[in-house]
């Protein structure tokens, strides 16, 4: 389930808005001091195309550039992003960029479903630190990767720095539940909006 | 303020059709009505509607911040005491906030009441953001308003604009019960807003979320939510089975948690507390409370956590003259001192002042047959002629 079928397919909003009324709205710069406030925190992180650029690289032992490389890559099948069609996939990732699972791997990664072609991980200096080695994936924004969750940044080799919710481990282990979001709403909404 | 009658524009439904508006009927009754129009002037809207929501946004936050320093006001808004170290660390580290909408009773004359903040997951939005801007611009076009004519309305770029202040890395997910047409076009529109921010979305059900032996939440394709926006209230959040994940996920939640406070109706004997008299509030007090007496015999009672319209009860010289039935009012209530809606060519029009990251950002009207708003009020645009 790669879209929410429910849902028709979008359609463009408005294309323009009305603009004379900023001057009325542009106001109210002390309550929007909590609105604006706010910037995450980065970590390092070393990311390379293969477990041989990470070793030519220096920052980090033979064992540990494999390590990472063979951590990241075992993820991949399971975390990378799915889409319906190799058209969905291309449009975030480029053309050429993505492939269809193998046979053996389609009951972990969701079936039969697109996804991109690992071009490369990132991991931390320390296995247990806050960088979870992972694989990375071309954007549909020249010159940058992207991890599993969509987080995005310049494709350079070697050290970079990285948002700190960026560096978990894209999907943190197994599905052991689903449906605990909801229940209260279904039994107490006799409306039609579960909003107001 | 006037209601003015009006012919519809005769291609309305096929504008509706092509802008993505699917919920304009619902059970075959008019939720959009097009066939008049409230009409304002500049100062009604700036002096009225628009500077108090702002003072009353910044009242709010103060209400927060005191409310998360006491064990007693957290207690009397029947907020889970095991979330209360959330709910602080939201507001502590400064979690943006990116919508609500503050309904207002006000006849154009002398100050708009207050009546409820509608602060976690109002609806509407797209209703009075794109559909009622294209009906003025349709107007305009025909010569049937002159092109001087404004609205209050800059929702759609103001939500942009505040999708860009969040910062988001990686996806922005988007959930909402999927049984409510109302409430997946809310979010369909929220995700079409984001998408112009340059943010990656993907929508799902509420009830496909699903968590890891890890703790993480994730979607069906098994994709870690690290944001979500949720159309989905705190109060049923913090009793659904996953609740006890959320402080330990990391998962940025929109609204955040801290406006579990606001979106409570317990904000209103604690508005009136700390600023007694205000122009803009309404004496209201717990129903447990001994100065709930002074209201005398003409009040509205309403439970704490209610929503559209549910549950509220109007007394009028000590008789129930109205009353809405619904599941709730288990937590406790309040009383609040009757602002009766204006009665307006036999309808009751109530006004909700949109805010977008706190700041005002534009007006939507419903207007029910009832002097209780329901969740079958029709939704009236507006336009300012000065």
């Amino acid at each position: 389930m790669a879209k929410f079928k429910q849902f028709p397919p979008r359609r463009p909003l408005v294309a323009r808005k009305r603009s004379g009324r900023v001057a009325l709205i542009a106001m109210g710069v002390s309550v929007s001091a909590l609105a604006l406030t706010g910037c995450e925190e980065q970590v390092d992180a070393l990311q390379y195309s293969s477990a041989e650029a990470c070793i030519v690289g220096g920052e980090l032992s033979e064992a540990d550039c494999q390590a990472g490389f063979a951590a990241a890559q075992k993820d991949h099948a399971r975390v990378a992003p799915k889409y319906q069609s190799r058209q969905d996939c291309e449009a975030e990732h480029g053309a050429a960029a993505c492939q269809q699972p193998a046979q053996q791997q389609q009951a972990s990664s969701g079936g039969s479903l697109w996804m991109p072609l690992m071009i490369g991980y990132m991991m931390g200096r320390a296995m247990s630190g806050p960088v979870a080695a992972q694989p990375l994936y071309r954007s549909s924004s020249a010159g940058k990767v992207r991890t599993a969750s969509g987080a995005k940044w310049d494709a350079k080799a070697g050290p970079v720095s990285v948002p700190k919710s960026a560096a978990a481990r894209p999907s943190a282990g197994k599905v052991v539940s689903r449906s605990g979001f909801g229940r209260t709403g279904g039994t107490r909404s006799g409306g039609r909006s579960f909003g107001g | 303020m006037q209601r003015i009658i009006t012919p519809e524009r005769y291609n309305w439904r096929e504008i509706a059709e092509e802008l993505g508006f699917r919920f304009h009927t619902i059970g075959g009754d008019p939720y959009w009505f097009e066939g008049a129009y409230y009409s304002f002037t500049m100062r009604q809207i700036e002096d009225d509607l628009e500077t108090p929501s702002e003072e009353l946004e910044e009242m709010c936050f103060a209400i927060v911040d005191k409310a998360l320093q006491s064990e007693e006001i957290m207690t009397r808004l029947a907020i889970p005491q095991k979330h209360w170290d959330y709910i602080v660390d939201s507001w502590v580290g400064k979690a943006k906030n990116l919508y609500g909408r503050m309904d207002f009773s006000y006849n154009g004359e002398g100050p708009a009441k207050f009546l409820e903040y509608n602060a976690d997951t109002p609806t509407s939005l797209y209703e009075a953001g794109v559909f009622q801007w294209r009906w003025l611009e349709d107007l305009r076009a025909d010569g049937r308003l002159p092109d001087s004519a404004d609205q209050y309305n800059s929702i759609h770029e103001t939500l942009i604009e505040a999708f860009q202040g969040f910062g988001i890395e990686g996806l922005l997910h988007l959930t909402a019960e999927a049984a409510s047409e109302e409430d997946v076009g809310t979010i369909e529109y929220l995700a079409d807003c984001a998408e112009q921010a340059g943010i990656g979305i993907h929508l799902l059900p509420i009830d496909t979320i699903g968590v890891t032996d890890r703790g993480q939440f994730v979607d069906g394709t098994e994709q870690v939510i690290s944001n979500l926006f949720k159309l989905y209230p705190w109060e049923w959040m913090f009793h659904d089975e996953f609740a006890d994940n959320l402080a330990t996920s990391s998962m940025r939640v929109i609204e955040p948690p801290w406006k579990a406070v606001l979106s409570n109706k317990g904000l209103l004997p604690l508005l009136w507390e700390m600023a007694p008299n205000h122009p803009n509030l309404l004496p209201s007090f717990f129903t447990d409370s001994v100065d709930a007496d002074v209201l005398g015999e003409s009040y509205v009672k309403k439970p704490i956590y209610s929503r559209e319209g549910a549950n509220i009860e109007i007394v009028e010289g000590g008789e129930t003259t109205m009353k809405a039935d619904g599941p709730y009012g288990e937590e406790g209530g309040i009383v609040q001192a009757l602002a009766a809606l204006p009665k307006m060519d036999g309808v009751y029009p109530v006004l909700g002042n949109w805010l977008i990251a706190s700041r005002p950002a534009g007006l939507g009207i419903r207007e029910d047959d009832t002097p209780i708003t329901r969740d079958d009020a029709r939704f009236v645009p507006h336009v300012i002629l000065d």
